[in-house]
């Protein structure tokens, strides 16, 4: 990474480089039976931006981010008793960090981008198991993700088909994570076929995990069945004697007011089973290494604009094992030409040792100035 | 499309000299019996002649240009969207890249198969979607017109049954427009008030649960490289008592695109 900052900074330093970005300010509530959560914080996203010709960009993004409030936290306050953890805390503080600097070129034969940068993958809102270098938070899924530290070619095949090979380096090829995917469309439809290679978690066999290198193999479909979009995404194991995987189906219709629906379904064969669950399971999924704690969940969301500026959105997530749910209605306004202002209001419905149901209430603020 | 028209194809070109030479016969018959036309003459052109001519007239083989998009609340309150449009095999295909405001900076759409295909590009997440073209209903970036207003207007004829009623305009011929069955449409009819001499539209009128909810209309046509072209469009959302305007900044017309323009790759450039 050094180097490519050392690399990259002269180029973007001496080049026209365009900056905008956002001011964005949150105030969380996060109200637990018996406890309670007061933060906010403040970020500052600079984008940096410049194109010396129509063929290389270099692409960089530096985060701000201060916090106010409770800064300690513990992970025991949002997972079930039962698992009997005395304490795990963890704090969060300001930092300032490059969330992505890169650079992207365009041969006539394949485009290529090196270096820290955005990467997202799949079909799926809410979840995609296609992209095992992210992982989303349900109740903000179109959130940014960090960047990836990454090579990636794109290299264009038949008539309007892509062929992408991603490789994020680690300390040996072995640990590195490799995906491979190859995406075109049939009639209406759009499709991807992927084959990748990560150190992985892998089910041990005893409800918990174990790591090894595994081969995925998948694919993707989006398209539409009479006026109804339709999509599918799946990411597997390639190995016969611990055959694991993920899959989401969704679906979504646009009403004639306007009035959008949408819902999908998500499996993952590496969560808990029902009354199995460990504080690993809590733990991977914290650490972003599995995309959910257990197995079935249930993604709904509604949105309608209400006028020109003012959304509203209701979500609605659950956990299928464990029966708990949350439901969350959201209101943003387009207050300025560049400015937004969101209210959201989360509350959780199941057991307190369930996944969802050990949240009570929670309150959101979120206001967010670009320039 | 919405935006432009096309003399590139000869048949036209010698259509619309027949026109011009029918309309000085026209103008010349209506010196000596001083009656105008409508009745004698508007008449002669079927529902489907008068479609057929303004698709032509106002459908460009391929074109690209600025626009400038601004939505004036009930309350008053304006938004000044800027983006670069492209378009091929007469608004088939259209590609649209939002430039200002800030927040919706690059984001694009890819618009295919007369709306029928629509990817949309959001650059922070460098992430490509299909839509499925119920996607089309939503308004475009808050606006009054929805992403199916910016379809090519071939969608006219295969989506909807036309026919020519009494406009009781002296200008304008009056096509309505119903669904047909299984289209999927988001209006429940169309009016179109098509301007007699050069065939152009004058307005069109959206009709949605048969209530009239919108009015666009096309002000201000000039000539762009020989081509009759509304520089600004209005559209009124009666409902909702807003209103937004396209103004067209910069247009040129025939455009030859690379092979790879209106695809995913350019999309996300």
């Amino acid at each position: 990474m050094i180097w490519l900052i050392i690399f990259l900074l002269p180029v973007i330093a001496s080049a026209q480089v365009d900056i905008f970005g956002y001011y964005e300010s949150e105030y969380d509530h996060i109200q637990l039976p018996n406890k309670s959560y007061n933060f906010s914080y403040n970020k500052l996203r600079l984008d940096l931006e410049s194109r010396s010709n129509e063929n290389v960009m270099v692409g960089a993004n530096i985060n701000f981010q201060i916090f106010h409030g409770d800064q300690e936290w513990d992970i025991v306050d949002f997972i079930p008793e039962y698992l009997e953890i005395d304490s795990a805390p963890f704090s969060i503080s300001d930092s300032m960090y490059l969330d992505n600097i890169y650079l992207r070129t365009s041969f006539q034969r394949f485009d290529f981008t090196i270096g820290k940068q955005p990467i997202s993958l799949g079909v799926g809102y809410a979840w995609n198991p296609l992209d095992i270098f992210n992982r989303k938070d349900l109740i903000d899924p179109t959130y940014e993700q960090a960047g990836v530290n990454a090579l990636r070619m794109e290299i264009p095949v038949m008539d309007g088909g892509t062929l992408d090979i991603i490789i994020e380096p680690d300390s040996t090829w072995d640990m590195s994570n490799k995906l491979i995917q190859l995406k075109s469309s049939l009639g209406s439809y759009d499709f991807s076929l992927n084959g990748g290679n990560q150190y992985h978690l892998i089910p041990d066999g005893n409800s918990g995990y174990a790591y090894d290198h595994v081969f995925f193999g998948g694919g993707s479909i989006i398209g539409e069945l009479w006026k109804f979009g339709l999509w599918g995404e799946t990411l597997w194991s390639l190995d016969a004697d611990n055959n694991f995987g993920e899959v989401v189906f969704g679906i979504d219709y646009t009403f004639n007011n306007g009035v959008y629906l949408m819902t999908e379904y998500f499996h993952n064969s590496l969560g808990a089973e029902k009354n199995e669950v460990t504080f690993d399971h809590y733990l991977h999924n914290f650490n972003g290494e599995t995309h959910s704690i257990m197995q079935n969940y249930l993604f709904v969301m509604g949105m309608y604009n209400f006028t020109n500026y003012i959304s509203g959105c209701l979500i609605a997530f659950g956990n299928l094992d464990d029966q708990s749910f949350i439901l969350a209605p959201q209101l943003n306004w387009d207050a300025f030409e560049d400015v937004t202002l969101g209210a959201w209001v989360s509350q959780s419905f199941g057991e307190n040792d369930t996944e969802f149901g050990i949240q009570d209430l929670v309150l959101r603020f979120r206001l967010r100035a670009y320039f | 499309m919405l935006v432009g028209q096309n003399l590139k194809i000869q048949i036209h070109l010698n259509f619309m000299k027949l026109l011009k030479i029918s309309k000085t016969l026209r103008t010349i018959f209506y010196l000596i019996l001083g009656i105008n036309s409508t009745g004698l003459f508007g008449a002669d052109f079927s529902a489907k002649t008068i479609l057929d001519s303004m698709t032509i007239v106002m459908q460009p083989n391929s074109s690209q240009g600025k626009m400038e998009q601004e939505i004036i609340t009930s309350s008053n309150i304006k938004r000044v969207f800027t983006f670069n449009y492209y378009s091929e095999d007469k608004g088939k295909n259209v590609l649209i890249r939002y430039m200002e405001p800030r927040k919706v900076r690059n984001n694009a759409f890819l618009i295919k198969n007369s709306g029928e295909d629509i990817w949309v590009y959001f650059p922070r997440t460098r992430r490509v979607r299909k839509l499925a073209s119920h996607a089309k209903k939503q308004k475009a970036q808050g606006s009054d017109f929805s992403y199916e207003d910016f379809s090519g207007s071939e969608e006219w004829k295969t989506d909807y049954r036309v026919k020519q009623k009494p406009s009781g305009e002296r200008n304008n011929y009056l096509l309505n427009f119903t669904p047909r069955i299984g289209a999927g449409t988001s209006y429940d009819s169309l009016k179109i008030y098509v301007n007699k001499l050069n065939y152009y539209p004058d307005r069109m009128l959206y009709y949605q649960n048969g209530v009239h909810l919108k009015t666009l209309n096309f002000q201000d046509v000039k000539k762009i490289q020989g081509i009759p072209t509304a520089m600004r469009m209005l559209m009124e959302n009666h409902l909702e008592d807003s209103k937004t305007t396209i103004r067209i900044l910069e247009m040129e017309y025939n455009v030859i695109f690379d092979r790879e323009f209106f695809t995913e790759r350019n999309l996300k450039k």
